[in-house]
């Protein structure tokens, strides 16, 4: 496919140390398959399960498990390894999606719940998720944005009230969930009493009876078949709900924020593997550009490693325990403006009928426009930008307290 | 494989595959319209033999055009490209009053998202360019292809505008979403105005 890689992919990747370099090469090997599955998935996002024991699809959500559960022998130890950090999973996600971010999206893994459920689950809680997950290819899914309230953690209205017999009961409505409705277990964020401290995140296998799942059609990124839930006197049993071993301000909405911050640099590694891959695919298909469109390539390119810099500074600062609430969004933000500027500028650059001539590039075009949704829209990520120009650009706070801080919106 | 019918994206206006078909009717009675580049752009139900493609769940199909084509830079093509543009703002016009129905049913703390002042503004600048759009003369905007691809860049501007202050909802296809990145992709056909194609 002489579209792949016609340029250096990584043009700012001065903070990256010689593993992650290799992670990135490594997954940069995958992307023709990537991209080949990809094309499939638009066509039919369940096609997923035609491709699950193609290491393109296993080995992105390796690094997402902890060791225990990951596979043996089956990938280089050293980069699974290196995929579990932060960082890691920004220079793999960006490769992969460089490829395609379909195929991560609709494979089988643990995704955000995952991340919840390492957080804040107790040993018994932890071996029936990740254990499933390690059993068979397990969907999984993470239920925080509602129809009315968006992804706004602190406001959510889905309610776990006390069962008659003992546990609860879970009532509401969850929408735009990847993978809901063809998950098995996921995790479904609920109000148990009121104020921020009174939200739990409960575990909820998809069989329960009460709990519905509708796709929704998505005019792009079909892979992640975005879902809405519903719940409707879904019985929870005190062992489903997470982290209660903790204190209230240890588990739910402290959950909720925790593994936000950490997947959202993910979300602008996509964009930005998508925006690079559009690029390239430009200057594969477009060998002479004139003067001035060159430039304009240029100024798509600059902002692409700007971004990535900036992204891998926000991930690798939360690897050492700082998390910069205003810069993860930021980088969330820009990236997938970025993205959508640069399918634009291609398809024009491209041509007359490009969106019809070349079908990779009218769904990729169609695809990054999910970036903005993902993870919060970028007028959120803007009034934390301004918060934190008013505060004057503060010493970082510490983890916890910045994620109470910005546990309003997310 | 039977073509799916076109979609009813839009709650308060036509699904625009339908409105394409209407404009091919206007410019051209009885044919399709084909792009400078050879293509013919209608819904699913004006070609229903046409072959599968990723934009058929949108409700538009896509086929090479046939002798029978209205062709080229004549009479009925100039007439369709010129038509296409009123179709793409009437389609934002529909968006923008459907995006202040949804946010006035989305809520933060105790208001509707249409109170808050970073969204108006939006909302204000959004229909500002659109009435702007409006009164570009038509000597202007018709002047050649390139006045009409700048007019199609503008209005694809103000509909990513629109669909972000939608949110998730704003990426839906059954939605102002799905039609508008049909305006888009039929832009692009029908009104690019460079004649060179790509290297391979």
């Amino acid at each position: 496919m002489t579209e792949l890689r016609e340029a250096a992919p990584s043009a700012g990747t001065d903070l990256l140390d010689e593993r992650t370099r290799e992670l990135a090469g490594y997954c940069a090997s995958m992307i023709g398959r990537l991209r080949a599955i990809g094309q499939r998935l638009d066509q039919d996002p369940d096609a997923i399960t035609e491709f699950l024991d193609e290491p393109e699809v296993r080995f992105p959500v390796q690094g997402m498990l902890p060791p225990p559960y990951r596979s043996t022998g089956e990938f280089p130890a050293p980069l699974v390894e290196a995929s579990s950090t932060v960082l890691g999973q920004v220079v793999a996600t960006e490769q992969v999606a460089y490829g395609d971010p379909n195929v991560i999206l609709a494979s089988p893994g643990p995704s955000l719940s995952g991340g919840v459920v390492q957080a804040l689950a107790d040993e018994q809680q932890r071996q029936r998720y990740f254990g499933r997950l390690t059993a068979a290819p397990t969907h999984t899914f993470f239920a925080l944005t509602e129809p009315a309230k968006g992804s706004a953690a602190a406001e959510l209205e889905t309610t776990l009230a006390p069962a008659p017999d003992g546990g609860w009961l879970l009532n509401g409505v969850k929408c735009y969930i990847g993978n809901g409705a063809r998950a098995q277990i996921g995790v479904v964020f609920c109000r148990r009493a009121p104020g921020p401290w009174g939200i739990e995140a409960v575990l909820l296998d998809t069989s329960a009876p009460g709990f519905s799942g509708e796709l929704l059609p998505t005019v792009g990124l079909r892979g992640a078949r975005i879902s809405r839930l519903r719940f409707q006197d879904v019985v929870v049993a005190p062992e489903d709900l997470l982290g209660a071993h903790r204190s209230p301000s240890r588990r739910g909405l402290y959950g909720a924020t925790y593994i936000l911050y950490r997947f959202r640099p993910g979300i602008a590694a996509m964009a930005i593997g998508c925006a690079q891959a559009a690029c390239d695919y430009l200057r594969t298909h477009r060998s002479t550009l004139a003067r001035w469109d060159r430039h304009r390539l240029d100024g798509i390119l600059d902002r692409v490693a700007a971004v990535r810099h900036r992204t891998y500074a926000v991930a690798a600062g939360i690897d050492a325990g700082v998390v910069d609430v205003a810069g993860i969004g930021a980088v969330k933000a820009r990236a997938a403006r970025i993205a959508e500027d640069a399918t634009r500028l291609v398809a024009e650059l491209l041509g007359p009928a490009c969106l019809i001539e070349h079908p990779w590039v009218e769904k990729t075009y169609r695809d990054v426009r999910a970036f903005e949704l993902m993870e919060g829209t970028t007028n959120l990520h803007a009034m934390a930008v301004f918060q934190s120009l008013l505060r004057g650009q503060a010493a970082s706070q510490p983890v916890t307290q910045q994620a109470v801080d910005g546990a309003a919106r997310h | 494989m039977n073509p799916a019918p076109p979609t009813s994206p839009n709650p308060a206006g036509t699904p625009y595959p339908l409105v394409l078909d209407a404009l091919h009717r206007r410019a051209a009675a009885g044919r399709l319209v084909a792009s400078p580049t050879g293509h013919v752009l209608a819904s699913t139900v004006a070609l229903p033999d046409a072959p599968p493609g990723p934009l058929t769940r949108f409700g538009l199909a896509v086929a090479e055009a046939t002798p029978e084509s209205a062709f080229g830079e004549g009479p009925a093509a100039d007439r369709f490209a010129s038509a296409l543009l009123p179709a793409h703002r009437e389609l934002l016009d529909t968006t923008l009053g459907h995006a202040l129905r949804h946010l006035e049913g989305r809520t933060s703390g105790d208001t509707t998202l249409l109170a808050k002042q970073l969204v108006v503004g939006q909302l204000a600048d959004i229909a500002l360019r659109l009435a702007e759009d409006a009164f570009v003369p038509e000597v202007r905007r018709h002047a050649d292809r390139y006045a009409r691809w700048r007019c199609h860049l503008r209005l694809v501007d103000i509909g990513r505008d629109l669909l972000r202050l939608l949110g998730a909802s704003g990426f839906l296809a059954d939605g102002p979403a799905g039609d508008l990145h049909l305006a888009e992709v039929v832009g692009n056909v029908y009104l690019h105005p460079d004649t060179e194609n790509a290297d391979d």
